[in-house]
């Protein structure tokens, strides 16, 4: 699994370090935020709400350049339409990478 | 090219903020985290181009598309790729972009905009078609033909091969189809509501999510038709 990475946002930012800051700082606003939502739609066991937010934080995911962690995403969205979840714990793996990256930011 | 941007999440409306910076004659007016705002101000503004997110609560992107009364462009914006063929059914839908989207790739999608715009200036609709209407129906009882004003009619409701027609004071049961009735009325009067149900759109006293009351009657609103519904109310 490919580990999270600045490249995207940094490439789109450019020169504007400002833009770059705030993105971070609203990522670090978001993210613990949408994580716990998942979280605990995973924990009442409603795959379509969970399948939601899987989709929401997808987002997030390719922003941090997860390219592997994305397409898993994608696999868990349509498999949690699908009423099955076995793909949980490879994508609360990935979850936990990007609480470490952001943390670090 | 005036543009809003329609999206729940801060992060993806900076992005395309972002995305947009910097390129000629792309003006953001205005951005909204909920699609119903934004349908309010366009009920109020034309705007050329509206970037907008297909996932968002309880209105996805293409219920956004159909209800908007506004002759902009729409640059759909989505971590979804399943939903570009759908999306291309809509004329008013430009450019589908998967996020995470490339400068490179947004700019091709802006070019594409703007030779769309240069070929076929915006006109903005009407709500109305411009056709008016007599101001009466008449409905077959009993042999008899019985006329109704448009205006006292409360709604109509589907019973098998028959119509309930209800007014203030009647209901009338009537041998006809709703299709049929329907293309009878004034579009600008009567909305479907449900298959089984089209009301009198200026009788409505309040609107919940999935039903409207008229008098003391609740009619249900069915999912494909509410974005119709919404877009012809007068929202505050």
């Amino acid at each position: 699994m490919n580990q999270p990475n600045l490249n995207y946002i940094e490439d789109l930012a450019g020169d504007d370090i400002l833009f770059k800051k705030k993105l971070i700082l609203i990522i670090k606003e978001e993210f613990p935020l949408e994580k716990k939502a998942y979280l605990t739609s995973y924990q009442s066991s409603n795959h379509l709400e969970t399948a939601e937010m899987v989709h929401k934080l997808k987002n997030k995911i390719s922003m941090l350049g997860m390219e592997a962690g994305y397409e898993l995403a994608q696999d868990y969205e349509e498999e949690l339409k699908q009423g099955s979840h076995m793909r949980h714990q490879a994508f609360a793996e990935v979850l936990e990478q990007m609480t470490h990256f952001i943390k670090s930011l | 090219m005036n543009c809003i941007i329609v999206d729940d999440q801060e992060s993806a409306r900076l992005v395309v903020r972002q995305l947009c910076d910097g390129i000629e004659d792309l003006d953001i007016i205005e951005e909204f985290s909920s699609a119903i705002e934004a349908i309010k101000f366009l009920n109020q503004q034309t705007v050329d181009v509206i970037f907008l997110d297909i996932h968002m609560p309880g209105f996805t992107g293409f219920d956004f598309v159909q209800t908007i009364n506004n002759a902009a462009k729409i640059v759909l914006i989505t971590s979804d790729k399943s939903k570009a063929i759908e999306a291309y059914e809509y004329e008013a839908i430009s450019d589908y972009l998967v996020k995470p989207i490339s400068q490179e790739r947004f700019n091709k999608s802006i070019q594409k905009l703007k030779n769309t715009l240069r070929r076929s200036p915006s006109i903005p609709h009407d709500i109305l078609s411009g056709q008016l209407p007599g101001n009466d129906l008449y409905i077959n009882i009993d042999r008899r033909l019985t006329k109704l004003k448009f205006d006292d009619i409360l709604f109509i409701k589907a019973k098998g091969d028959y119509i309930d027609v209800k007014t203030h004071k009647e209901m009338y049961v009537v041998h006809s189809t709703l299709k049929k009735i329907k293309d009878k009325l004034p579009d600008n009067i009567f909305l479907q509501t449900h298959r089984s149900y089209i009301i009198n759109f200026t009788k409505i006293i309040d609107i919940e999510d999935n039903s409207v009351l008229i008098e003391k009657n609740v009619i249900p609103i069915s999912r494909s038709n509410r974005p119709e519904l919404i877009r012809r109310l007068n929202l505050l």
